[in-house]
């Protein structure tokens, strides 16, 4: 047999705490070196089960359950606390309602914020007129788009300021543009080119309104 | 003259009486199990620090908590297992913190010579190897760790460690062979 195999089997053996088996003890008798290696092993195991007992069995304070019963007296007993498996049931109900109720309110104020086709004839005097005409009017100017110019589709909520959203291969000539115009922004419109002109340069051009008349299209009734 | 006492609403001297009875009788079924209970939680907790002071210490606080969680055992069978655990729990992590604190004033106050204490033939020898075993010990996994200690216990059979942890005996045969094997190839 050899030696490494039956030095992992006394190994083995003494691990699992059984007598080695008969083949490694023939083993032992004829090579030396192996058993050298046993009694070494032998003792090793014996050493390590003296010191796990010795380490673990030092005797038991006498002060320990003197002590422990003193804290008990003190100590309170939580009773358990029982609620109603119909409780649970009411309490989760409830919480996926309110989210249910949440996440129902989220996409109906997205759907909202969608910008929707405005009607020339809605447009009021609030809404800055030359903006969303030329939006409206100018297929030059697709990629300048009004952010939120009718979310209630007749109902115009006077704003501020006009924002335009801007594409972002077009930021960096907007913003130039914007540095560059002294003019009150409600009158000034930004026409940038659309897609189909990539290869040419950005032109920024102010959108001179010299007169603006708003007239009702014939197909809407009069309100 | 008639003496008023204002009790709170919804609470009773009946119920106070129910509470109190129902305290006593926790307290007899705890004590039954304290005699047994006791020495097991102080040689586990010993096993992770070997200190007598601090095993007692951690023998004292599971047994407390045992005591407040008392009305959570469902299985009254497994009172010895839960005892184990809670105990293994604290002693480890007590024996962490005193690594931690171990570590942060060696870091601090080590002596800038570095020169080993002077000790004798004979006192190294009787300690090296206990103190070779403790580090061997201590840098088991957890699992093989409370069964070495759990079966070094005297008097402690396989089954009751099996029984002690809630695990089938082949496991804790396995452990208990893969530890002895460690430990003997830290200390060889």
């Amino acid at each position: 047999m050899n030696c490494l195999l039956a030095r992992e089997k006394m190994k083995d053996a003494f691990a699992a705490g059984l007598p080695p088996p008969q083949e490694i003890l023939v083993h032992r008798e004829n090579c030396p070196g192996c058993q050298a290696f046993y009694l070494r092993a032998e003792n090793l195991f014996a050493l390590l089960e003296a010191g796990l007992h010795g380490m673990v069995n030092r005797p038991v304070p006498t002060s320990l359950l003197p002590r422990v019963r003193a804290a008990l007296d003190q100590a309170p007993v939580l009773r358990s606390f029982w609620v109603p498996g119909w409780r649970f049931a009411a309490l989760a109900s409830t919480v996926v309602l309110v989210v249910s109720l949440g996440v129902l309110a989220h996409y109906e104020l997205r759907r909202d914020a969608v910008p929707q086709p405005t009607p020339l004839a809605s447009l009021g005097a609030h809404q800055p007129a030359t903006e969303s005409l030329a939006n409206a009017a100018n297929p030059s100017t697709r990629g300048i788009t009004p952010r939120n110019t009718a979310s209630a589709s007749h109902v115009q909520v006077p704003r501020p300021e006009s924002e335009v959203i801007v594409s972002a291969e077009e930021r960096e000539a907007f913003a130039r543009y914007m540095v560059e115009q002294s003019t009150p922004k409600s009158m000034t419109v930004a026409v940038v080119p659309t897609a189909e002109a990539d290869n040419q340069p950005i032109e920024i051009a102010l959108l001179q309104i010299e007169d603006l008349e708003i007239k009702l299209l014939e197909s809407m009734p009069a309100e | 003259m008639q003496e008023l006492v204002l009790n709170p609403p919804g609470r009773t001297m009946e119920g106070d009486a129910a509470k109190q009875a129902e305290r006593i009788s926790v307290r007899e079924e705890f004590e039954l199990r304290l005699g047994e209970c006791g020495p097991l939680a102080f040689r586990v907790a010993q096993g992770v620090l070997r200190n007598a002071a601090d095993a007692e210490d951690v023998a004292q606080e599971t047994l407390l908590r045992a005591y407040r969680k008392f009305h959570e055992l469902r299985r009254p069978a497994r009172f010895r297992s839960w005892i184990v655990r809670i105990s293994f729990r604290l002693a480890l992590d007590r024996w962490r913190a005193r690594k931690r604190r171990e570590i942060r004033e060696t870091t601090w106050s080590q002596p800038i010579s570095g020169a080993a204490l002077p000790s004798t033939e004979e006192v190294v020898c009787s300690n090296e190897f206990q103190a070779r075993l403790e580090r061997a010990l201590d840098e088991l996994p957890e699992k093989l760790r409370l069964v070495v200690i759990l079966a070094a216990i005297h008097g402690h059979t396989l089954e009751e460690v099996s029984c002690s942890l809630g695990i089938p005996m082949g496991t804790v045969k396995s452990r208990l062979f893969f530890a002895r094997k460690q430990l003997a190839e830290k200390l060889r």
